[in-house]
């Protein structure tokens, strides 16, 4: 079988897993599936994953409803990605979930909802995944120091505007994201300086790392 | 109307109006009045001579010195030219016992070349009637529409003026008055509306009084005529002697449960003859408060204050005046009066009369509700007071210090508890609107889920022999997909069946079952193992069903997100259920997840307290509230033997009533 077109398939759902994998396999590709239960023990999936040495991974976020594993896909994907293993995530991209994925997005190169993944898609979306091992991220994935400017400020989340993105369109960044003393300081009216990837299209393709400085709102020239 | 007022000019008291078969082609108009009658000089120099009418316009009449209303004979003649035929039978004051008949027959006259060849007999004959006159208007050439009979109606009516019963009080004058009647069978229903009064059943009565020196005085009148407010005109007014009454109504359904008319009644009474009449010396002044002619501009004034202010529809009045000294001077076309320095200051003192009446009754409705916000604080004051007086006789003045402030303890918690009930209130409000929706859509959800397994079972029957088997497996997961939404939209809909929502008798153990198998579906997905454990036998509880399954629904769906969590790893999940009856009646909720580790026992039942990142943090919260609705008691243990926390619930059985 060829490896080049190996992929492993990770759900907790067997008819979605299924799914997939009859799709991939339409498709010609090599589609196996990860079968659990794994419980607490991501060591063991991660290492059942290597040993198929597939060339893409696809994990759903969601692993817990039927006792596949007690942690989420986001965490599966951050552990192969490091281990320079290319795999994304796949969501239902309900609202909670939004929020909590930006968190870990810049080390998560692809998420796709379900609703828009196309097995077509796959080898494009690999190729991304694959710049971003080698570190040579495409566009919409490389970092840009920016200036953000803060529209308020709310438990656990700070709203923002990137003026060098989209000058017109607000969302929620969690205060976890920023630099400890910028997280302490942080005020309406603020703008923040850190990296973001502004080439990305969509909102939930945004990441942000190093967000560690504040220019006061005071003498503010913008 | 013209040989109505004829009558008038003739001093009668009474002048009767009777239509006969008027509907129809060939009816009769008769006209009797009990006036002073004619003799044969009046009727032969005055009545039959056109444009010489006897009366001079301002001469006031012989007997009861009335200021004459009648033309100059015109109107007079067109009226009885209605029928080919007029019989006029007068009986004059001045001779008693002798009656004069006039015959007129208009058919002799068309054929005439010149009028006077036509001649007329006069004949004299002795007669027991008193004085009058009586007009026969007969073989009428046209039928009297219904129209013309409404408008003859209200003419009649108002003509004579219908407030003058009310206005007994401002006699002085030597004249009885005058009435004028319709007397028409094919009219019923029209005499009656004339007959009828209803000034008894207004709100109020504005009254403004103008004397000679031109001296106005205001007021506003109950509906028993007695006055409520008073005052005299800032200003003096250029205008005659005057009385301006005007009854306002308030159409209101609800304000005439307690009079002797009905709502439609009135409205229709005020429809017909609503508006503000003049009347000069008795006798109604047209146009004035006819049909469209508002001339007091009531229903602009009233676009300001629908409630306070009268309009045409809601009011009906009269200005009477008295003209002798000619200050007021009628169109030639007798239709209202020349609109001179006098008219517009009558009109200017109607107007004020009506501004003064709604500043009026404006403040007495600011009184009103500034009367019932002190009421409010008044009788606060007075419970204050009269814990004051309480505590002053039964606590020593040593400790008084003591009970005060905790009173006033008593009192912040107080406002504390409202103001949390209120809030309360609002969270149950937007979760009540959520459930009811999610019952909207799952019904809606039926229909194309049965759409689904028809369609899919078509495509099937399509896919050749050799793939079939792929096929199948795949419409397999759709199906079971179809299944696993089928189970799950059911719970909504059956939960928010009313049934349930109805307070009364709940036997526990049936309760739980049901709700176990409703739920099913749930626990499956969720690799859940319920075990039922039911041993209440046949205790019942006072409650409704919706309550206590909303208790269990929430303490399941909190296992379930226990079980989720990230430290959470057990082989079986395992949700225990079971009840009991040790006096009380018992359920028990338990589940193996881990127990309660994040937050502190007596923190989990506050809203907005949870450990899901997407979870609201009201389950809880609304388990407490809705035992507490069942008079009953919710313990926790964080962590027993069975791996996880157990709720314990507590209810007072029915039996214990009857016991």
């Amino acid at each position: 079988m060829n490896l080049a077109r190996r992929v492993a398939v990770i759900d907790d759902e067997p008819d979605g897993r299924d799914t997939i994998v009859d799709q991939l396999q339409d498709c010609d590709y090599d589609a196996i599936p990860i079968l659990g239960p794994f419980g607490n023990r991501i060591d063991k999936l991660i290492d059942e994953v290597e040993g198929l040495d597939p060339s893409f991974v696809i994990c759903d976020q969601r692993l817990t409803a039927k006792q596949y594993a007690s942690f989420n896909g986001v965490e599966v994907v951050k552990r192969l990605i490091e281990l320079k293993r290319p795999a994304m995530l796949l969501t239902t991209y309900q609202d909670p979930d939004r929020v909590a994925l930006r968190l870990a997005r810049s080390q998560i190169p692809v998420i796709r909802g379900r609703d828009t993944f196309r097995i077509e898609d796959i080898d494009a979306l690999r190729e991304v995944v694959q710049h971003e091992i080698e570190d040579t991220p495409v566009a919409s994935r490389k970092p840009h120091r920016v200036l953000m400017r803060v529209e308020a400020v709310r438990e656990g989340y700070i709203d923002i505007v990137i003026p060098s993105w989209n000058p017109n369109h607000a969302f929620a960044l969690p205060v976890q994201l920023l630099g400890p003393a910028v997280r302490r300081s942080v005020k309406a009216g603020d703008y923040l300086l850190g990296e973001v990837n502004i080439g990305a299209t969509h909102e939930d393709e945004l990441f942000f790392d190093n967000v560690d400085e504040v220019v006061e709102a005071a003498g503010n020239p913008f | 109307m013209e040989l109505v007022k004829n009558a008038y000019d003739a001093d009668a008291l009474r002048c009767t109006v009777k239509l006969e078969r008027t509907s129809v082609e060939g009816g009769a108009i008769r006209v009797v009045d009990d006036g002073s009658g004619m003799t044969e000089a009046d009727l032969v120099e005055g009545f039959l001579v056109v444009g010489r009418s006897r009366k001079a316009a301002t001469a006031p009449t012989r007997r009861l010195g009335r200021i004459q209303v009648g033309d100059k004979g015109l109107g007079r003649l067109s009226a009885m030219r209605l029928g080919r035929k007029v019989v006029v039978l007068t009986r004059p004051f001045e001779e008693p016992g002798i009656e004069l008949r006039l015959e007129l027959n208009w058919d002799k006259f068309d054929e005439a070349i010149a009028v006077e060849e036509v001649e007329l007999s006069l004949v004299r004959s002795p007669t027991t009637k008193g004085h009058g006159t009586e007009i026969h208007i007969e073989n009428l050439r046209a039928p009297f529409p219904r129209g013309t009979a409404d408008k003859l109606a209200r003419n009649l009516l108002l003509l004579s003026d219908p407030f003058r019963e009310i206005h007994a009080d401002s006699g002085g004058s030597s004249d009885p008055g005058f009435t004028a009647e319709l007397e028409a069978n094919e009219f019923e229903d029209l005499q009656s509306k004339v007959e009828t009064s209803y000034f008894r059943d207004a709100d109020f009565r504005i009254r403004g009084t103008l004397n000679d020196h031109g001296e106005g005085q205001f007021s506003l009148l109950d509906w028993k005529g007695e006055v409520l407010y008073s005052s005299n005109a800032t200003r003096t007014y250029e205008a005659p002697k005057l009385e301006f009454d005007l009854w306002h109504f308030v159409l209101d359904a609800g304000r005439f449960s307690n009079k002797s008319s009905t709502l439609p009644e009135v409205r229709a009474w005020l429809k017909h003859i609503g508006g503000v009449h003049v009347y000069q010396d008795g006798i109604r002044v047209p146009a004035y408060g006819g049909p469209g002619n508002d001339w007091l501009d009531l229903n602009l004034l009233r676009v300001r204050s629908p409630e306070l202010r009268p309009g045409t529809n809601t009011s009906i009045g009269r200005v009477g005046v008295s003209n002798t000294a000619g200050a007021l001077v009628q169109k030639t076309d007798r239709v209202g009066y020349l609109e001179s320095e006098a008219f517009h200051e009558l009109r200017r003192f109607c107007i004020d009369t009506l501004d003064w009446a709604a500043k009026v009754r404006v403040s007495e409705r600011e009184s009103g509700r500034r009367a019932e916000r002190d009421d409010k604080s008044k009788r606060t004051a007075k419970a204050s007071a009269s814990l004051d007086k309480v505590l002053a006789k039964t606590v020593p003045d040593t400790q008084r210090k003591v009970v005060d402030n905790a009173i006033e303890r008593v009192l912040r918690a107080n406002e504390q508890e409202t103001k949390v009930l209120r809030e309360e209130l609002q969270l149950y409000r937007s979760l009540a609107t959520a459930g009811m929706t999610s019952a909207v859509f799952a019904h809606e959800i039926g229909r194309p889920l049965e759409l689904l397994d028809t369609n899919l079972g078509m495509i099937l029957k399509m896919i050749p022999e050799d793939r079939r088997k792929d096929a199948d497996r795949r419409v397999g997961r759709i199906t079971r997909q179809k299944e696993r939404l089928n189970s799950f939209i059911s719970i909504p809909l059956k939960l928010l069946a009313k049934s349930k929502r109805r307070r009364g008798r709940v036997d526990i153990d049936p309760c739980v079952r049901g709700l176990v198998d409703l739920i099913a579906p749930v626990l499956g997905h969720f690799n859940v193992e319920m075990e039922v454990s039911l041993n209440a036998s046949t205790s019942a509880v006072s409650g409704s069903e919706a309550l206590i399954e909303g208790v269990l629904l929430n303490l399941v769906t909190n296992s379930i997100n226990a079980f989720q969590r990230r430290s959470t790893d057990v082989e079986t999940r395992r949700i225990r259920i079971s009840t009991a009856y040790d006096g009380d009646v018992l359920i028990m909720v338990e589940d193996n997840a881990g127990g309660i580790k994040d937050f502190d026992v007596s923190e989990i039942f506050l809203p907005g307290v949870t450990s899901q990142p997407d979870g609201t943090g009201f389950g809880l919260t609304i388990v407490r509230d809705s035992v507490s609705d069942l008079s009953g008691k919710i313990d926790v243990d964080p962590l027993t033997e069975f791996g996880g926390a157990k709720f314990t619930i507590k209810l007072f059985p029915m039996r214990a009533l009857f016991e």
